[in-house]
């Protein structure tokens, strides 16, 4: 059974408790903890300790997405709290400053794809030259993204080409033209569908679509439509 | 913006096309509208091959340096130490990377005292061109030259219309010889502002503005049919693709957009169509995606259906304008029209010339990054890649010799001229007709080689099985 679930971001913002509530309300089996601006973070490394996830297969958190550069070092300081604890940091790399400060992350970095918003990390190339610096991180597909940057697909193809051996985690949702997160369309369904023999059924799903917690299952189920849970036989 | 992460060099990159010298793309790089033309000969070049280190570089001369007719730019990638000392000086990091297999890489670190950028200049020394010239011992100096001017008017447009055109959603694509760097004296810029993105109004008020800058540079606009200039809008080129909707117009501007274009500054709105286009072809060609043709054919079918529009429209003006032009028109038909359709085929050939693509997984997706790459590259490159690939050098030398003349008359004012006023009546008798239908017969003749003389080569049987039905 696939793994999938839900960014608390995309559920409550800024109120990871909350989202958390949520899932675990829905039974889901995955979740990812956003800490996306900085002040978030010292909240969710307070709360830890006493969060409900024990029922939750997969857990990772996504750093602050925007900091200043003079701040990377606590930041960084933080995370390796939260990696102490078993849980994988997913990272935009354009908050990358000091890259060795950021090795020492290891394999519990997940560097994600970006939107064309961002300089960087956006196409396979780019991210083959992040990777050359980070060599034990993994990478977390953000579909939504890709499909921004080129709705055939194309490029999410060739990321998955050239870096399938390093995916670690998949961010689904709708990205619109004005870049914010949404529901899952029949178009993004039927885009994403078009990938889904390239990703293995063991890389957990984690929806970004900003819907209310009655949206949840539905979502899930949409998700499930667009990667299904077994790799389609070939002839 | 700021820099990314890493400095390795990783092979086969891809790159954001810009013309050659760079122009200012409207981005925080103001002082590259002015950078220095990378050659391992000037003093503040300081060669940095990871490959080469203490050794001299490998690059070309200046000479050849100055006739590389593309600079590749990759935008968000900065070199370590530009990361380690921000501001403390401009590098610009200038990799040469040699055609899509690269060999070598040599790296160069362009340095001046302007501010921080983030891009670097790639150049390919050795294209399929310069690959076939080397192989057959010949070189063709007409091609080199158009190739050079076309570069400096595409640069010089792109300067034009810097910081002019929206970044995300739009791109200014040019078509024509400018395109297939092949711009002689007396040929047009055609162009056409590609929209994809929220619908403006502004948008024609942007494809006015270039209008009228352009006329400003003195150089001629589109064609009488107007096929060019204007908006383009990507809905129209992607959803209309057969049936009563899809226009002359629109054949003619989504295959050119495949076969024969560069976009001019951002390039994003552009490669988004590109893809786009050639994304419907691949994903509704049910013979490719079930494996029983080894040819993309609806891909294919709508080339061969603009080749033929091309060949009723010459009817067509001929009925219209009479003998105005005519010469003109029949050798350009015979010769870089025809170069179009034949590159097109040779492209949807390839696709079964390549076992990996064939065998691949996922052959929509494995065909589609194929054949993206392969449209990037002008008409003539490539044919120079495909025949190259097939061992057919021979009746490519031929090809491109017969071409470099036609390109030799069409570069000559006064021979221009005379076709251009020849009326048909007159023309059995004129020499300088005589002379390019001749050229264009030795140009049908190599093409009959390739496409139907047995061989080696799998090209003549799958012309039999997927050019004709």
């Amino acid at each position: 059974m696939r793994l999938i679930g839900f960014s608390t971001g995309a559920l409550a913002q800024g109120d990871f408790g909350a989202a958390v509530q949520m899932l675990l309300d829905a039974h889901v089996n995955a979740i990812e903890i956003s800490a996306l601006r900085a002040h978030e973070l010292p909240q969710l490394l307070a709360a830890a300790p006493t969060l409900p996830l024990s029922t939750f297969r997969h857990v990772s958190v996504h750093a602050p997405s925007q900091f200043p550069s003079i701040q990377e070092g606590r930041v960084i300081g933080q995370l390796e709290r939260l990696i102490d604890r078993g849980w994988p940091i997913v990272v935009h790399p354009d908050v990358i400053y000091s890259v060795d400060a950021w090795r020492a992350l290891g394999s519990f970095l997940w560097v994600e794809n970006m939107d064309k918003r961002k300089a960087v990390g956006r196409s396979a190339t780019e991210l083959t030259a992040i990777f050359d610096e980070l060599p034990d991180a993994g990478l977390c597909l953000d579909l939504a993204h890709a499909r921004q940057l080129d709705p055939s697909m194309l490029e999410a193809y060739r990321i998955l080409r050239e870096h399938s051996t390093r995916l670690r985690q998949v961010h689904l949702s709708e990205l619109g033209s004005n870049s914010k997160h949404g529901p899952l369309s029949f178009g993004a369904i039927h885009d994403y569908a078009q990938l889904s023999a390239s990703i293995a059924p063991e890389v957990p799903i984690i929806l970004e679509s900003a819907v209310p917690s009655s949206a949840i299952l539905s979502e899930i189920s949409y998700a499930r439509d667009a990667l299904p849970q077994y790799l389609p036989v070939t002839a | 913006m700021r820099p990314s992460p890493g400095t390795s060099f990783p092979s086969a990159e891809r790159f954001i096309r810009l013309p050659y010298p760079v122009p200012s793309v409207g981005l925080a790089r103001p002082a590259l509208a002015n950078a220095a033309l990378p050659t391992w000969r000037n003093s503040t070049l300081k060669p940095i091959s990871p490959f080469r280190r203490g050794k001299p570089p490998l690059c070309p001369t200046r000479r050849r340096a100055e006739s590389l007719h593309r600079v590749w730019f990759r935008e968000g990638v900065c070199n370590r130490r530009l990361q380690r000392h921000p501001g403390k000086k401009l590098s610009i990091l200038v990799r040469i990377a040699i055609g899509e297999n690269v060999r070598r890489e040599i790296s160069w670190r362009l340095v001046t005292s302007a501010g921080p950028t983030q891009e670097m200049y790639t150049a390919s020394p050795e294209t399929p061109i310069i690959r076939l010239s080397n192989s057959v011992g010949r070189e063709w100096p007409a091609l080199e030259r158009a190739q050079r001017e076309a570069t400096r008017v595409k640069a010089d447009f792109a300067a034009l219309i810097a910081d002019g055109v929206p970044q995300e959603d739009a791109s200014v694509v040019v078509f024509g010889s400018l395109a297939r760097d092949e711009f002689t004296s007396g040929s047009d810029v055609d162009w056409a502002l590609l929209i994809d993105g929220q619908a403006s109004s502004t948008h024609l008020d942007t494809a006015l503005e270039i209008e009228r800058r352009l006329a400003g540079l003195g150089r001629q606009g589109p064609g009488r049919e107007n096929t060019f200039g204007g908006l383009a809008v990507s809905h129209e080129l992607l959803h209309r693709i057969g049936g009563a909707e899809d226009t002359n117009r629109n054949l003619t501007q989504r295959v050119l957009l495949l076969l024969e274009s560069e976009a001019i500054g951002p390039a994003a709105a552009y490669q988004r169509v590109v893809t786009g286009v050639l994304d419907r072809y691949i994903t509704e060609d049910p013979g490719w995606n079930d494996r029983t043709v080894n040819v993309p054919r609806f891909l294919l079918n709508d080339i061969a259906r603009y080749w033929r529009t091309v060949a009723v429209d010459f009817a067509y003006k001929r009925r219209l304008r009479g003998s105005q032009g005519w010469a003109l028109r029949t050798v350009k038909l015979r010769l870089s029209r025809k170069l179009t359709y034949a590159s097109g085929l040779l492209a949807c050939f390839s696709c079964a010339l390549i076992p990996s693509l064939a065998d691949a997984n996922d052959r929509s997706k494995a065909v589609l990054d194929h054949l993206e790459n392969l449209v990037r590259l002008t008409p003539l490159e490539l044919v120079a890649k495909v025949l190259s690939d097939e061992g057919l050098y021979d009746p490519a030398g031929q090809l491109f010799d017969t071409y470099e003349q036609f390109l030799l008359m069409l570069d000559d004012a006064a021979t221009r001229r005379k076709l251009h006023s020849l009326k048909r009546e007159d023309a059995s008798s004129d020499d300088t007709y005589k002379q390019a239908r001749a050229i264009s017969h030795r140009f049908q003749a190599a093409l009959n080689a390739i496409f139907f003389e047995s061989g080696p080569s799998e090209i003549p049987a799958l012309t039999k099985r997927y050019a004709v039905f």
